[in-house]
């Protein structure tokens, strides 16, 4: 089990970026970290890795503490960092090999592993490139075959899939669920909410250096109800408008943009008729409605009350 | 051994094998490096040789490109570590700490390997320098003094790594890092023996020479150059090279111990 126990990181300008944050992820797990920019995600990667030091509190992998032991610590980690860096001159298999030689594989075992890494991420034409002249995703997918090359327990991946087309994300996580061993974990943050929503068993969700929500994907989303309605109408809302909705007993937040009234509603059907009731009686045509069930996302902004950056 | 002795002896291993892939596998820093030595002896020998035909050091005149070779040895392996120690500020600045550090590789061994890849390469450096001397301007010397001067370079090269990577520790940026390793490398390089016998260095920059690695490392390598084995001066370039490696370790633990 990895067991997160009321950890503290207070910086020396005052500044706390985790105010006692604890959570256990059990064997197996998929644990998604969600919350806006500057929430303490990174922070908190940080600090289960040992890169950082806590103020207080500690971290713990099967009884191995990364401030204790952190070289035995780390043998079991893989890492995506947000922002890896490469040797750039070097070329793709160099790098690779580098880094099977930092977490102390043989060179056969490495070159084995690197081969079928690059396969699967269908990088094998490009071994032999520099690194720089790889695309930026190109690079991530050599940032994710570094961290799997040495099969680790815990997967420790900080924003993973940034700078992937679509396609390439879906093969990502296809590989890493591939390469997980049936009793490892996998830590995770991303601004990609869908992603966390899909792959996570259980997701904790930040905001200021604090845990605000934490469950599964399915229960958080149960856990707030309702819908959310756009109504796209046939001109700007006027502020009557605005009022009367605003007036609706079954409606809890409304949203403007442009000619499209976004509301989230208790009882979806209820408010299409009593929306669409008073945009008639002021004269305006409701040219379109969408109706959406409540998603990670709206749990996301409703938990921090901000907005995804 | 030890699992973590071996993971250690492995990161040590591999930060030293990158290292020599960086240097060895940009052909641009390999040329400037054989070709910048090799420039600076010719000028060495034409210029101030002109000027200064012979240079009375311990009581003997000897030609001055032989008086010289030392020091352009020492400049040379001081340029090498100064590039090795800068290196370390751009891989934090880029990331690349993060990701070293973030496998087992522990700061010490991490260190320990750049030490040893800026000593080997400064080695190198050194030696071509060296090599350059007694071919191109025909500095005679001995199989037996080369061979010695070859291994007193290994802890003269420790000993100016040790040194420049205690200096990065010191300062917390690399514009300040920059700067500090500019103003220590005139001051060791003209607060040494390097270009004039330590007699003859200025009374104001005297208390510099004495407490400049430099200036042992200088004369250990003339002395023996010339014929001179001065057990002494071994023992305390060997001192020098194991205080510093231990003050770098020390000093890049502590700058580094967040990243």
């Amino acid at each position: 089990m990895l067991e997160v126990v009321n950890l503290v990181k207070r910086y020396p300008n005052g500044t706390e970026a985790l105010k006692g944050l604890s959570f256990a992820v059990g064997s197996g797990e998929i644990f998604g970290v969600l919350g806006p920019n500057g929430a303490g995600k990174t922070t908190l990667l940080k600090l289960v890795l040992g890169v950082l030091l806590p103020t207080s509190g500690f971290v713990s992998l099967e009884g191995v503490r990364p401030d204790q032991s952190p070289a035995a610590f780390r043998r079991m980690v893989g890492v995506v960092h947000q922002y890896g860096a490469f040797d750039m001159a070097l070329s793709v298999v160099d790098n690779l090999s580098i880094f099977g030689a930092f977490q102390g594989l043989g060179r056969a075992e490495t070159r084995v592993r690197t081969a079928y890494l690059l396969d699967r991420f269908e990088l094998s034409a490009k071994a032999k490139e520099p690194v720089q002249n790889l695309s930026g995703g190109q690079r991530r997918k050599v940032q994710l075959a570094r961290a799997l090359l040495h099969r680790p327990k815990f997967l420790f991946l900080d924003e993973p899939t940034a700078g992937l087309d679509p396609f390439s994300r879906r093969m990502a996580w296809s590989i890493i669920m591939e390469e997980r061993e049936p009793s490892s974990y996998v830590l995770c943050t991303s601004h990609y909410v869908d992603e966390i929503e899909r792959n996570c068993d259980r997701v904790m969700i930040m905001d200021q250096g604090t845990e605000v929500a934490l469950g599964t994907p399915k229960n958080l989303v149960d856990s707030i109800s309702g819908h959310r309605v756009e109504f796209n109408l046939d001109r700007c809302p006027p502020d009557a408008l605005i009022a009367a909705v605003e007036g609706l007993s079954g409606v809890s937040s409304i949203e403007v943009s442009a000619s499209t009234l976004k509301l989230r509603v208790a009882d979806a059907e209820w408010a299409i008729a009593k929306v669409t009731e008073c945009c008639f009686s002021q004269g305006i045509r409701v040219n379109s409605v969408v109706t959406k069930r409540a998603s990670l996302e709206d749990v996301l902004l409703q938990a921090t009350g901000r907005e995804l950056s | 051994m030890k699992p973590n002795v071996r993971l250690a002896g492995k990161g040590i291993g591999a930060i030293m094998y990158r290292e020599m892939r960086l240097f060895f596998g940009n052909s641009m820093t390999v040329v400037l490096s054989v070709a910048s030595p090799v420039i600076y002896m010719a000028l060495f020998s034409t210029s101030l040789n002109g000027l200064m035909p012979t240079m009375t050091y311990a009581g003997v005149s000897v030609p001055y490109i032989r008086f010289a070779l030392p020091g352009l040895l020492i400049m040379s392996a001081l340029s090498n570590v100064l590039v090795t120690s800068q290196s370390i500020f751009n891989e934090h600045l880029s990331n690349m700490l993060l990701d070293i550090l973030s496998t087992p590789v522990q700061h010490s061994a991490y260190m320990i390997g750049k030490i040893l890849a800026g000593a080997s390469l400064a080695f190198i450096q050194s030696m071509l320098v060296f090599a350059s001397g007694v071919l191109i301007f025909r500095v005679p010397v001995g199989l037996t003094r080369f061979l010695g001067i070859c291994v007193l370079t290994i802890p003269i090269c420790l000993a100016l790594s040790g040194l420049y990577m205690t200096a990065l520790g010191l300062v917390k940026n690399i514009r300040a890092f920059i700067l500090t390793t500019n103003i220590l490398t005139n001051v060791i390089m003209f607060g040494s023996s390097i270009f004039y016998p330590t007699a003859s260095i200025p009374s104001a920059l005297r208390p510099i020479a004495l407490i400049n690695p430099a200036t042992y490392c200088v004369d250990v390598i003339r002395d023996f150059l010339l014929g001179r084995v001065e057990p002494k001066s071994v023992a305390i370039v060997c001192v020098l090279a194991v205080l510093l490696t231990a003050a770098a370790l020390v000093v890049f633990r502590r700058r580094f111990a967040e990243v």
